[in-house]
């Protein structure tokens, strides 16, 4: 531990803490840019992210750690050293006492300011077993060992102390999320389509037939459309501004128009999921009279599925780099072509009122009622020729 | 019947829907505190989405001591300190795709800042309660940018450094500040969206005698409370505005204190509002 005449002991410049379910680290930053983290993670003891002890998870020591850390996230660092000092933890026998005194034994010699310095790590051996060492003679050297392998990098940094912020279940966690916000997603607008269905069931058959008979027009009549969303909502705050008296509803009518956007794409995309259900439906061997044993609900439900269906590869894969962006970007170009075309065919089909780009129609008898009155006629029709 | 049926199916699908968004949270505690040096200067830029934000003081001889406690299943910290250029970046971040969790009370970051270094700060913060007492700082300069939040901002003693320039950009929000005097900042901007606004202009404003102030303010009430030992001078203009003068004297286009002749610190305000009101209350 000896060394050259004229160096000085490393001073403790920065403390971090970084408490979690799953750690407790204090991470020590030194004056002579090494660094030393100690941390209990799942009963494992380990210095600079090696392993260098095991104890009782959830113990006393634990328990007493997590508690020390807490505080020492407010703590000065002077203030730290001197409850690191103060630290005692009752009842501590067999490898719970032996890491406790490493600590104990770190901290009493890290701000030394004697002629020994903890960290010289071009002098130091690899690190030996951790349960053959004297702790409290050979604390420093453990730590300085343990520390040999990451300090040059650290100390050449010239940065602060960087917490490792990337916990390990980030990944499960984050698919969970997408999983679990792709079925919310679905059950939401599938609660929409439901609405829509039972409340406007002729408009969005009429839009969604449009799209189904007129998939192309329809899609080019929402691209040249859409650029005119902004250019409307300009003309009209501006045609509001100008007969002064409207300035007032000016705020109203944005938030009005953002809204009917909104809910306008959502529609769109409804109406554009009861085509590709229906179409589905179809090709699972249902052609013919599907109509009658179909409920546009059923049709809308399998729709949304095949339409949120692209976005379920990224939502398993988020957390793949590389191949995550090429699936993001699937997925929002195939909604957006989706969505243009509905907006397409919902300017078409003037809000599902105008039936121009619809089937030839018959007249539809009540049994069809809760059924697609559209496709219904539509099987009649093929059912009579 | 059939359709209350619907109904009924419909929400409790919504709710099956929501379900899943409501899972608990892992919260995580990261704090970083260092040491004062070397450092003759420091640039503290605070990201904060969502949550309790605090930031004061220090008073242990720390250069900053930064605590954050977050979601992280939802959020990652920022903390990262720069000795070369001499900044430090704290905060929380949300991650992509996971918003609009309530993280009252929950989710928060206290920033304590030394006074004996020269700050800077930019402090950027979103959905949050903030507390924000800058008195006592070495301040020379702070950017305020928040969005839709609940936020107090202090000077509850004076600052001891040559401040330039305070800014704040508020959204919307319930925004006020308190004894703005205490900050002896040269000059104010401020611009403000929707909400609820108090500026309050009292404290000691040293030995800045001409402090000015640009405040645009869109919809929502302004209340400016001001001092009675300081002359104010008030510029308004504004659409569809409505202006309490409070016992200001109207004199050549600009509404005066009594005491603006007098005064050794004269306060000049540009107020420009638009379907707002602008009321002041003198304290």
């Amino acid at each position: 531990m000896s060394v050259p005449a004229g160096a000085q002991a490393p001073q403790i410049v920065a403390h971090t803490v970084d408490l979690s379910s799953r750690q407790a680290s204090l991470g020590l930053e030194l004056s002579d840019g090494s660094a030393v983290k100690i941390s209990l993670a799942r009963g494992v003891f380990q210095i600079n992210d090696k392993e260098a002890g095991r104890y009782s998870s959830g113990g006393a020591l634990e328990e007493s750690w997590r508690a020390l850390l807490d505080e020492a996230a407010s703590l000065s660092t002077a203030g730290l050293r001197t409850r690191m000092t103060a630290w005692r933890v009752n009842g501590l026998a067999g490898p719970e006492l032996k890491i406790k005194r490493l600590i104990d034994g770190a901290f009493q010699k890290l701000p030394s300011a004697g002629t020994e310095v903890l960290i010289a790590p071009s002098t130091r051996e690899p690190v030996g077993d951790p349960g053959n060492v004297d702790v409290a003679a050979q604390v420093g050297e453990r730590v300085a060992r343990a520390v040999a392998a990451s300090v040059a990098a650290q100390a050449t940094q010239g940065r602060g102390f960087d917490v490792n912020i990337a916990p390990a279940s980030r990944g499960v966690g984050t698919v969970a999320n997408n999983i679990a916000g792709l079925i919310g997603m679905f059950v939401a607008l599938a609660c929409i389509a439901f609405g829509l269905v039972s409340f406007a069931p002729r408009q969005v058959e009429a839009v969604a037939d449009t799209v189904h008979r007129s998939f192309v027009r329809s899609f080019f009549a929402g691209l040249f459309a859409q650029p005119l969303l902004l250019p409307i909502l300009g003309m009209m705050t501006v045609g509001l501004i100008l007969t002064i008296v409207g300035i007032v509803v000016v705020p109203v009518a944005l938030v009005a128009f953002t809204l009917a956007v909104a809910l306008g794409m959502i529609g769109w995309y409804v109406a554009i999921a009861r085509a590709l259900g229906e179409v589905i439906l179809r090709r699972r061997g249902a052609d013919g009279d599907f109509s009658l044993g179909t409920t546009p609900y059923r049709a809308s439900v399998v729709g949304l599925a095949g339409l949120l269906a692209i976005w379920a590869p990224f939502a398993l894969m988020s957390e793949v780099p590389g191949i995550n962006w090429v699936l993001l970007w699937c997925a929002i170009v195939f909604t957006w072509v989706m969505a243009t075309a509905g907006f397409g065919a919902t300017i078409l089909s003037r809000g599902g009122i105008r039936h121009s780009f619809v089937r030839p129609l018959i007249p539809v008898s009540g049994e069809f009622r809760i059924t697609g009155e559209v496709a219904a006629a539509r099987a009649a029709v093929r059912e009579l020729e | 019947m059939r359709i209350a049926t619907r109904i009924l199916v419909a929400i409790v699908l919504a709710v099956i829907g929501i379900g899943p968004q409501l899972g608990a949270q892992t919260m995580r505690t990261v704090a970083g505190n260092r040491q004062i040096g070397s450092q003759t200067e420091l640039d503290v830029t605070v990201e904060f989405a969502a949550g309790r934000l605090t930031i004061g003081r220090d008073e242990t001889g720390m250069l900053y001591r930064a605590k954050v406690v977050y979601d992280e299943e939802q959020f990652e910290p920022l903390l990262d300190y720069s000795a070369a250029d001499h900044t430090l970046r704290v905060g929380v971040d949300g991650i992509r795709g996971t918003h609009g969790k309530d993280h009252d009370g929950k989710q928060e970051l206290r920033l304590d800042v030394t006074p004996k270094v020269p700050v800077t700060f930019d402090i950027k913060f979103g959905a949050a309660k903030a507390d924000l007492d800058l008195g006592g700082l070495n301040l020379r300069r702070a950017e305020v940018n928040t969005g839709a939040t609940d936020a107090t901002v202090r000077f509850s003693t004076p600052t001891t450094g040559r401040c330039d320039e305070l800014t704040f950009h508020v959204g919307a929000a319930q925004f006020k500040t308190e004894t703005l005097g205490n900050s002896r900042c040269q000059h104010l901007e401020f611009m403000g969206g929707v909400g609820g606004l108090t500026l309050d202009f009292s404290g000691d404003w040293g030995g800045v005698t001409r402090p000015t102030a640009d405040i645009s303010v869109g919809l929502g009430s302004l209340t400016l409370r001001l001092p009675r030992n300081v002359g104010v001078q008030i510029d308004i203009s504004g659409v569809f505005s409505s202006f309490d003068r409070s016992g200001m004297i109207k004199r050549d286009g600009a509404y005066f204190s009594p005491n603006y002749d007098t005064a050794t610190t004269k306060l000049v305000l540009n107020v420009k509002s638009a379907l707002g009101s602008v009321d002041v209350a003198w304290r």
